[in-house]
């Protein structure tokens, strides 16, 4: 089956996008961990870096995932700003997310 | 302290189905030096189309107040709850650990206002809820009808900030005073008509004024006027 899935980090305030890893040059790795869940991001430009720590109390984190001829489905993750890392020498941000949501957004009320 | 931030310089914004103004930092609006005043992050005035809306999105850790102005604003959200909501209701959602919802105008032919405000909740964490709340329109005259706090009440949404928004309208000619602890804020929004601040600062209608250090507040109408007063630390 194909399946297109692709991660994206927000700042939950005002909306703006920090990392879109269908658009941005970058590569994540996406694992349960106990009973939460880890991304491990590579290949984000330092400036980009330096927002989501400067933000990193207010993320909202997404994994999107498209099956073919299945309606879009999203995964937000709960993600507390001291479980945001980031790793200068090898270039590596980790988020430990605590919990996720499941939504299908054809689920509720549209236009 | 009395700081006046006039209604045209608010964020404006109109994307046909959603225009509107933003006090705070939010959407293309973005400066480092207007994100919060205390507690409070966002206070849009947005008006929403027939039968237009925000799709389904989450939020966390945040207190949202919606107080509808005219028309009919319908939430829905994963914890179930559905509500329509008109001028005299509150909807309250209280984000913590994280929460999916929907905003729309519930009609098809009217347009909705909404006064969308954000506060940061007094802990991390806390278990989502909603509810609606509905004040008595007829006791806003000559008054300050707290609206949303931490207690709550049979009229009064609760809240997880050491808060409380009043609503009001007075009378031209008409004035009352509001008295406040030291060492907390105000954030009066003249929603309709033009009132005077201690009689030294005027705020017209979508003007908003940030109060600091202040224990006394007179509101003095000098038209027939309708304000939110939010008292926050």
């Amino acid at each position: 089956m194909t399946q297109q899935e692709w991660f994206m980090v927000k700042h939950a305030v005002t909306g703006r996008g920090l990392v879109n890893s269908k658009t941005d040059s970058m590569s994540y790795r996406y694992q349960k961990e106990g009973t939460g869940f880890v991304f491990t991001v590579t290949g984000l430009e330092q400036q980009v870096v330096d927002s989501i720590m400067e933000l990193r109390q207010e993320l909202n984190v997404f994994r999107f995932v498209q099956r073919k001829d299945q309606p879009l489905v999203k995964h937000w993750y709960y993600v507390l700003g001291d479980q945001v890392q980031y790793d200068g020498e090898r270039h590596t941000l980790t988020i430990y997310a605590e919990s996720e949501i499941r939504y299908i957004p054809e689920d509720y009320f549209a236009d | 302290m009395i700081n006046v931030i006039p209604s045209d310089s608010r964020s404006s914004f109109d994307r046909g189905w959603l225009r509107g103004n933003h006090s705070f930092s939010f959407g293309e609006y973005q400066d480092p030096e207007n994100t919060a005043f205390g507690p409070m992050r966002v206070a849009n005035d947005d008006v929403i189309a027939p039968g237009r809306g925000f799709g389904a999105h989450p939020h966390s850790d945040m207190e949202i107040v919606s107080i509808v102005l005219n028309g009919k604003l319908r939430h829905e959200d994963n914890l179930g709850n559905v509500a329509v909501t008109s001028f005299g209701g509150i909807q309250r959602m209280s984000a913590g650990s994280g929460m999916i919802h929907t905003e729309h105008n519930a009609s098809d032919s009217e347009e909705v206002r909404i006064l969308q405000l954000w506060f940061m909740p007094h802990t991390k964490g806390l278990e989502p809820s909603y509810e609606t709340t509905s004040f008595d329109p007829d006791a806003l005259v000559g008054a300050l009808v707290p609206v949303v706090s931490p207690e709550g009440g049979a009229r009064i949404a609760s809240i997880h900030q050491e808060m409380t928004i009043y609503l009001g309208r007075l009378a031209a000619g008409k004035a009352l005073t509001y008295e406040q602890a030291e060492d907390r804020r105000m954030y009066i929004f003249a929603i309709e008509g033009k009132l005077s601040l201690n009689g030294e600062y005027q705020l017209n209608e979508g003007d908003t004024a940030r109060v600091e250090q202040t224990t006394s507040m007179n509101l003095d109408a000098s038209e027939d006027s309708f304000y939110m007063l939010i008292d926050l630390p």
